[in-house]
C-alpha cells in the first residue's frame, strides 16, 4: 500500500509503544525497523538507507533532540517525525527549526501519524530524486566544452544572443549553434529549464 | 514482816509480773521470740528467788541441800535463757559459743542431780545462823564439790558471749546501744562471779543471786519496753507518713495500690477505685480489676503482669479503663513485686497515673503529623504532575495505537487474527499498568491513617522509582541501585516511607540541576545488618550548606519556590518509625550529598 519506498526507523525507549507503532505501520504496509534507544539506532544505521525516523523525544541517555543534532552534524538527511508524551512549545520549536518534519503528541491519531510518515517518506524520496538529478546535471555539465560553458554562463544571465556574441567576440550565428548544442547536452527544452539547471549547478553565483 | 521475806518475795513478784507482761506480748506477736525467752527467764528468776528465800530459813542441812538443788537448777536454766535472749534480741553472737554454754550448763544440771545434796556442796555438815537485815538466816557449812569450778567457767563464757554479741551487733548497726545491754549483762555476770566467790569463802551470808537476776531482768525488760515505745513511735510516724503520702499522691493525681497475691486482694486509694469505676466497699480481686480494663487491652495487661511476676519483678502497664461515668481514661501503672525467701511473689505494690491528657496529645500530634505529611505529599506530587501525566499518558498512547493497528488489521482480507489477539493481550496489560499508576497516585494523595505493617524496603524503593521515573528521565538523571539481597523488612507505613524516599530522590535531582547531563547520577543503596536497615540516597549535586542540620529545620529552603517543609516532615515521619534521618557530604568523591534513613528491621524475612 505504501506509495513510496523506504524504511520507517522507529526509536522509542518504551517497548510497548514501539511494538504498537510497528504493528500500525506494518499493517499499512510500511517497512519498519524498531530501536529501543537512540544509541542502537545510530550503531546500525548507514547513510545510504532510504527512509524516515519516527522519534520519541524523552528518552534516557541520548534523547530525541540530541539524536537529531547528531544526524544533522553527520550530514544525514533523514526526515524526522517527532513523537512526544508531553510536547511543550519550546521543544517543538527547536525540533522544527532543526529540520523536523512534524511534531506529534502522544497519544497520536493513526491518520495523523500515517500522514506524517507518508509525507516524510515522500520527502525522503524527493530528496533522493533531487540528489540523483543534481548528480546527473553535474555529469552533463562536465561534458560541455569550455566555450559552451562560457556561452551558457552568459545565456542564463539573461543576455540576448547579440550581447553574448559581442561579449565573447564571436558571431551571433555561432552563439545560436552553441545554445542549441548546450540545450541538447544538458537535456532541457527551454531557456527557463536551462536557467533552473544552472541554478541547481550553482552557476551564476560568481 | 521481815525484810528478807519482803525483798525476796518482791523480787519474785516483779520478775513474775514482767514475765507475764512479755508472755502476753509474745502471744500477740508469735514471731517475737525474744519476748517468750524473756518471760521464761523472768519466771525462772521468780522461782529461784522463792526457793532461795525458803532455803535461807531451812532447819536441817538436808532440807537446805534439797532446796538449793532446785534453786541451782533454775539458776542454770536462767543463764542459758539469758544468753539465748541476747542472741535473739540483738540477732548476733557466735553460735558455737552459745551451744558451748548450753552444753556446759546441761552438764552442770546433770551433775546437780547425782547423789549428794547438790551441785555446789559435796556435803553440808551443819547450818550456821548468820545475821541478815536484822534477822538470823541459815548459812550452810560443809565441803564444796570439786566440779563447782564449772560454775565460774560458765559465767566467763556467758560474759564472753555477751561481749561478742554487743560487739557484733553494734558494729553491724553502727549504734552503741547494743553495748549498753551486752555490757551491763557482762557486768551483771561478773558481779555474780564475785558474789559466788565471796559466798564460797563464807564472807557473804547469801549469793544474792535473786537480786542480781532481778537487776538483769529489769535491764532486759527495760530494753524490751523501749522496743514497745519505739514501735508506738514508729506507728505514729507511719500514720503521718501515710497521710503525707496520700496527700502527695492525690495532689499528683496518683492512686496507690497494693495487690496481695496470696489472698488475691487489691487495696487501692479512693482515687484508684473511682478511676476504675469500682464502688468504695466492693472487694477487688485481680479478675475484678481486669474487668475494669477496656476489653481490647485485657490480654496485653495480663501479659504485662505475668511478665512482672515471672521475669522482671517490675510492673509497667498502660491500659484504658472505663470509669464510673462511662468515660475511657488511660492509666499507666507501675509497681514492684515483693517475694518471699523462696522467690514466690507475695504482693505487688505500686502507683497508677491518669495519662489520658498525654495520650490525647499524642493522638493529636500523630494526626497533625499525618496531615502535614499528606500536605507535603500533595505538594510533592504536584511538582511531579507533568511527569505523572506522562506516566499515565504512556499506557494510554500505547493502548490507542494498538487499538488502531487492530482496526486496520481487521479491515484486511484475510485479517491477521493471531496478531489481533496479541494486540488485545497487550492492551489489557497496558490498561492494568495505567490502573496501577492511578492506584499508586490515589494512595499517595489519600490522607490516610498511619499504619504499621511489615514492608519490604526494596519494594518501596522500586515503587518510588517507578513514580519518579519520567521525572528523572526528563531531568536527565541516571539512577543506580544497590539493594540488599537479604530483602530487609521494616514495620511501617508504606505511603509515608514512599513519601520520604520520593522527597530525597527529588531533592537529589534538584541538587544536580546545575550539572551537565552526564554528571547527574543518583545512587540508591540499602544495607541490612544487626536489626537495622539503612537506605542511602546519594547525589552528585551542589552539596550541603555549612551546617547540615539546618536543612531539617522548618522553612529553611535553598529552592526558589520551596516551602522548606519537605525534609522536616520526612524526619518526623522517620522518627515516628523509630528511625533516624540525616545527611552528610560525600567525602570520598567530594561532590554531592548522601541522605541516610535508618530504620529498625527486627527479623529476617522467613523464606
Amino acid at each position: 500500500m505504501s506509495a513510496t519506498g523506504g524504511t520507517v526507523f522507529l526509536v522509542d525507549d518504551e517497548p510497548g509503544m514501539l511494538k504498537a507503532l510497528t504493528r500500525l505501520l506494518e499493517a499499512e504496509g510500511f517497512a519498519v525497523r524498531a530501536f529501543t534507544s537512540a544509541k542502537t539506532f545510530l550503531e546500525s544505521y548507514h547513510a545510504e538507507a532510504l527512509g524516515c525516523v519516527v522519534l520519541d523525544v524523552a528518552m534516557p541517555e541520548l534523547d530525541g533532540l540530541e539524536l537529531q543534532q547528531r544526524l544533522t552534524q553527520s550530514g544525514v538527511l533523514l526526515p524526522i517525525v517527532f513523537l512526544t508524551g508531553h510536547g511543550d512549545i519550546p521543544m517543538s520549536v527547536r525540533a522544527v527549526k532543526a529540520g523536523a518534519l512534524d511534531f506529534l503528541t502522544k497519544p497520536v491519531k493513526d491518520a495523523d501519524l500515517l500522514r506524517a510518515v507518508r509525507a516524510a517518506l515522500q520527502r525522503a524520496a524527493e530528496q533522493r530524486e533531487f540528489i540523483r538529478e543534481t548528480a546527473l546535471l553535474h555529469q552533463r555539465y562536465s561534458g560541455l566544452t569550455p566555450r559552451e560553458r562560457e556561452v551558457m554562463a552568459h545565456v542564463v544571465a539573461g543576455e540576448l544572443n547579440k550581447q553574448v556574441a559581442d561579449a565573447l567576440g564571436i558571431g551571433e550565428h555561432t552563439v545560436k549553434v552553441h545554445r542549441s548544442r548546450i540545450m541538447e547536452k544538458i537535456g532541457v527544452q527551454s531557456l527557463a529549464d536551462l536557467v533552473r539547471a544552472a541554478e541547481r549547478l550553482g552557476l551564476g553565483k560568481k | 514482816m521481815s525484810w528478807v521475806t519482803f525483798i525476796w518475795s518482791m523480787t519474785a513478784g516483779i520478775c513474775l509480773t514482767l514475765g507475764a507482761v512479755h508472755f502476753l506480748v509474745w502471744t500477740r506477736q508469735r514471731d517475737q521470740w525474744a519476748n517468750l525467752v524473756f518471760s521464761f527467764t523472768a519466771a525462772a528468776a521468780a522461782g529461784y528467788a522463792v526457793l532461795d528465800m525458803v532455803a535461807l530459813r531451812a532447819r536441817t542441812p538436808a532440807e537446805y541441800g534439797e532446796l538449793w538443788r532446785w534453786a541451782l537448777s533454775l539458776g542454770m536454766l536462767e543463764g542459758v535463757s539469758i544468753a539465748w535472749f541476747i542472741r535473739l534480741y540483738l540477732r548476733a553472737g557466735r553460735l558455737w559459743l552459745l551451744w558451748l554454754i548450753c552444753g556446759l550448763r546441761a552438764l552442770m544440771l546433770v551433775l546437780n542431780f547425782v547423789p549428794g545434796p547438790n551441785f555446789y556442796f559435796r556435803e553440808i555438815t551443819s547450818l550456821q545462823p548468820m545475821p541478815l537485815l536484822g534477822e538470823l538466816i541459815s548459812r550452810p557449812h560443809g565441803m564444796l564439790h570439786p566440779w563447782v569450778i564449772l560454775m565460774p567457767l560458765s559465767f566467763l563464757l556467758i560474759i564472753l558471749f555477751a561481749i561478742d554479741v554487743a560487739h557484733t551487733a553494734s558494729k553491724r548497726s553502727g549504734r552503741r546501744r547494743a553495748w549498753v545491754l551486752g555490757g551491763l549483762l557482762a557486768v551483771g555476770f561478773s558481779l555474780a562471779l564475785v558474789s559466788y566467790a565471796l559466798y564460797a569463802r563464807e564472807i557473804l551470808p547469801s549469793t544474792f543471786s535473786s537480786q542480781l537476776f532481778l537487776s538483769l531482768i529489769l535491764l532486759m525488760g527495760y530494753e524490751l519496753s523501749l522496743d514497745v515505745l519505739r514501735a508506738g513511735q514508729l506507728s505514729r510516724e507511719l500514720v503521718e507518713s501515710q497521710q503525707r503520702m496520700r496527700q502527695a499522691a492525690s495532689a499528683a493525681d496518683l492512686s496507690l495500690w497494693e495487690w496481695d497475691i496470696v489472698r488475691d486482694e487489691i487495696w487501692t486509694t479512693e482515687k484508684g477505685r473511682e478511676r476504675a469505676g469500682i464502688g468504695a466497699s466492693e472487694r477487688i480481686d485481680f479478675a475484678r480489676f481486669l474487668q475494669s480494663v477496656h476489653p481490647d487491652h485485657r490480654e496485653p495487661t495480663q501479659r504485662a503482669v505475668r511478665h512482672a511476676l515471672e521475669v522482671s519483678g517490675e510492673l509497667e502497664a498502660e491500659y484504658p479503663v472505663i470509669s464510673l461515668d462511662g468515660a475511657t481514661r488511660w492509666v499507666v501503672a507501675r509497681g514492684q513485686v515483693e517475694r518471699d525467701a523462696a522467690g514466690k511473689p507475695l504482693r505487688v505494690r505500686g502507683v497508677s497515673v491518669d495519662v489520658t491528657e498525654r495520650k490525647k496529645a499524642e493522638v493529636e500530634l500523630t494526626q497533625q503529623r499525618n496531615e502535614f505529611a499528606h500536605l507535603a505529599r500533595v505538594m510533592t506530587l504536584s511538582e511531579l504532575s507533568g511527569s505523572l501525566a506522562h506516566e499515565l499518558n504512556q499506557p494510554l498512547a500505547i493502548i490507542l495505537t494498538n487499538a488502531q493497528a487492530a482496526q486496520r488489521l481487521l479491515a484486511q482480507q484475510p485479517p491477521d487474527l493471531a496478531e489481533v489477539r496479541d494486540i488485545l493481550a497487550d492492551i489489557v496489560s497496558e490498561d492494568e499498568r495505567a490502573g496501577e499508576v492511578i492506584r499508586r497516585l490515589r494512595a499517595l494523595l489519600k490522607p490516610g491513617q498511619t499504619q504499621r505493617l511489615p514492608l519490604s524496603v526494596n519494594e518501596i524503593i522500586e515503587d518510588v522509582l517507578r513514580i519518579a521515573r519520567s521525572d528523572l528521565i526528563g531531568r536527565g538523571v541516571t539512577v543506580h541501585t544497590a539493594l540488599a539481597e537479604s530483602a530487609p523488612q521494616v514495620l511501617g507505613d508504606r505511603i509515608q516511607l514512599q513519601q520520604v524516599l520520593l522527597n530525597l530522590i527529588l531533592n537529589g535531582s534538584d541538587a544536580m540541576a546545575g550539572n551537565p547531563p552526564a554528571h547527574r547520577h543518583l545512587t540508591l543503596e540499602t544495607v541490612h545488618r544487626d536489626g537495622w536497615v539503612r537506605i542511602s540516597v546519594s547525589d552528585t549535586g551542589c552539596g550541603l550548606p555549612s551546617e547540615p542540620e539546618r536543612i531539617f529545620q522548618p522553612f529553611y529552603t535553598t529552592k526558589k519556590d520551596g516551602l522548606g517543609l519537605g525534609l522536616p516532615i520526612c524526619r518526623s515521619i522517620v522518627s515516628a518509625h523509630h528511625g533516624r534521618l540525616w545527611a552528610e557530604p560525600n567525602v570520598a568523591t567530594r561532590r554531592g550529598t548522601t541522605f541516610h534513613v535508618e530504620l529498625p528491621a527486627p527479623a529476617e524475612r522467613k523464606p
